[in-house]
């Protein structure tokens, strides 16, 4: 038998690096490319229609200096952050008592579990229409209820006033971001061993001590994950607000993700939207790194 | 909501059927707020137009039957069903691709451990968390200046770019829980290494295939940013970007605008309900082990 030319060992790690070749390249041109560009064009006044053309003025930090002392800026970074905070925790524990409960031997658990989880599986802007018929001020249901039950004094402009939008926009959020916590969670309650419950009971620990010594530090990691998943998506969300409020009303609700559509789209100031992008990149940067360490424990163990 | 009790042991000491309770109370409220919106959906789309803003609001359907014309009317006022193909189209197509590029790279992190894939591996979790919205004005310049504005390949380049970061992950989970050894063993029987992924690997890993591509359709068809960007002409829409065309339309009344939304996410929700055992594992397969 001819011997062949490179060993297994060696041929195995080839056809490693050759398939993934494809994810390299994809990650290259169409995330990493662009992003490049992004960084160039903060330095550039560049209108949307002339990006065609090629730059000719010197780079300048005006883009910065300007976003920096402007008002809206601060105020969107504000919205994203109240947003994401809110929304964020809110979510988790919701979905963190939903795993709970399921994690129970309840009858037709699997059911509630796949009744439960769907609005994970429903278009964000779509789900968003439908908590606009619900919240509309004259004609909603949710109006309806609350004026019935005596809760709300009269019809609210769920979306129309500043007090209110936003926090419309976080149950909207809740309502779909809770599936993701509820799966996470329920999986990693499931795979804590029941002997650790069993032991700590002969031991004499009750229901609370057994939750916070063996169910909470078993979790820990996958809740902090989860958490900074959620808040990076939070953090970018796009389609809810856009869908329920384009921002409004007075930008009580223009999140940074809002602000670089409208700027890029609207207002057609591309090099001012790439300025806000760039910031926006660093501060979910700043959220992984927070991250880092159980990240790294999970990612590359 | 009283964790205590949820993460207590399956205790046989008690009556089960008392215990278990509150907890049912608790999950019907759950289901209530989670389900409302969908149930909303459905009645709102079905109302009747005479009905349409009455008030108190109805919260059964009406005895005489349900009101279908609005589903009819939203294939006639709009071209639902061109965006129904077109959003099959990039949905498919992206999953196609996605998953490929997904189990490629996904099998080469899991069984490289050299400083090169962890530094892949790095990236894709940096890329994981750019904002759409950052890319979303590149993007457009990329493809303008490729002259593919308004074309729906450009849809299927867009979602699968913010789809494989995760997809990668969610892959290389599964790899991760079939041993190399069996693959090995396929190459020292005579198979090529091709050979024994094609055959040995990725048979075994179906489940996680079956969940990725869940994951990318899902995913492909929510996707509202680049649809209602790349696109312009309301011919190439998708379903996602066009029934929120609706949305400030005072020629629309609620019932259709319902009826749009509910077709938007019945092939989705349908998916889902089949494969949601599957999206559970690939969900913990992409960020835990």
């Amino acid at each position: 038998m001819r011997r062949p030319l490179l060993s297994l060992g060696q041929r195995r790690r080839l056809f490693c690096g050759l398939v993934l070749l494809p994810e390299t390249l994809f990650v290259f041109i169409v995330i990493l490319y662009p992003l490049y560009l992004t960084l160039k064009l903060s330095f550039f006044q560049v209108d949307l229609y002339d990006i065609a053309k090629p730059l000719t003025s010197s780079p300048t930090l005006r883009n910065y200096t300007e976003m920096f002392s402007d008002r809206a800026f601060w105020q969107s970074l504000k919205v994203s952050v109240l947003y994401t905070l809110c929304a964020t925790s809110l979510t988790f524990l919701v979905g963190f008592g939903l795993a709970l409960l399921l994690h129970q031997p309840l009858r037709g658990r699997r059911i509630f579990r796949v009744l439960l989880a769907m609005p994970w599986a429903i278009p964000t802007a779509v789900g968003s229409m439908v908590f606009m018929v619900i919240f509309d001020s004259s004609f909603g249901v949710a109006n309806y209820l609350l004026v019935r039950l005596h809760l709300a004094p009269g019809n609210i402009d769920w979306l129309g006033s500043p007090t209110t939008a936003l926090a419309t926009i976080v149950v909207t959020t809740i309502w779909k971001n809770c599936p993701f916590f509820m799966l996470m969670l329920l999986a990693a309650l499931q795979a804590i061993p029941m002997e650790f419950y069993e032991a700590a009971r002969v031991d004499g620990a009750g229901r609370v001590r057994q939750f916070v010594s063996i169910t909470l530090p078993a979790l820990r990691s996958v809740i902090t994950i989860s958490l900074m998943l959620n808040a990076l998506w939070v953090f970018r969300e796009f389609d809810t607000i856009y869908v329920m409020t384009g921002g409004g009303p007075a930008r009580m609700t223009e999140s940074l993700a809002v602000s670089i559509y409208q700027e890029a789209f609207r207002f057609f100031h591309v090099g001012r939207a790439s300025a806000l992008g760039i910031v926006t990149f660093v501060v979910c940067l700043g959220i992984v790194l927070a991250c880092q360490k159980p990240l790294r424990k999970e990612f590359y163990s | 909501m009283k964790p205590t009790r949820a993460a207590a042991p399956w205790t046989r000491t008690m009556s089960l059927r008392w215990r278990a309770l509150p907890s049912y109370v608790l999950l019907g409220l759950a289901l209530m707020f989670l389900l409302f919106p969908i149930y909303w959906m459905f009645l709102t789309a079905t109302l009747h137009d005479d009905r349409l803003l009455s008030y108190p609001p109805v919260f059964l359907p009406a005895p005489s039957g349900l009101f279908l014309h609005p589903f009819a009317r939203i294939f006639v006022n709009r071209p639902v069903f061109q965006w129904l193909i077109n959003s099959l189209y990039v949905s498919g197509l992206t999953t196609v691709i996605s998953l490929s590029i997904s189990a490629l790279g996904g099998y080469s992190l899991s069984r490289i451990k050299a400083p090169e894939s962890r530094v892949m591996g790095g990236m894709l979790l940096l890329v994981r968390m750019l904002p759409g919205t950052l890319l979303i004005a590149p993007l457009y310049m990329v493809f303008h200046r490729l002259h593919l504005i308004d074309n729906l390949a450009t849809l299927v380049i867009a979602n699968t770019s913010y789809i494989i970061p995760f997809g990668v992950w969610m892959m290389k989970g599964f790899f991760d829980g079939i041993p190399k050894e069996i693959e090995e063993s396929a190459q020292v029987d005579g198979c090529t290494i091709f050979g024994a992924f094609v055959r040995v690997t990725l048979p075994l890993s179906r489940p996680g295939l079956v969940a990725t591509a869940m994951y990318c359709f899902v995913l492909s068809w929510g996707e509202f940013l680049f649809a209602r960007t790349l696109i312009n002409s309301a011919q190439k829409g998708t379903i996602t970007a066009g029934v929120t065309t609706y949305i400030g339309d005072m020629n629309i009344s609620w019932n259709d605008m319902m009826a749009a939304a509910l077709v938007a996410c019945l092939p989705v929700l349908v998916i889902f309900f089949f494969l949601e055992k599957h999206l559970v594992r690939g969900l913990v397969a992409g960020s835990i082990k």
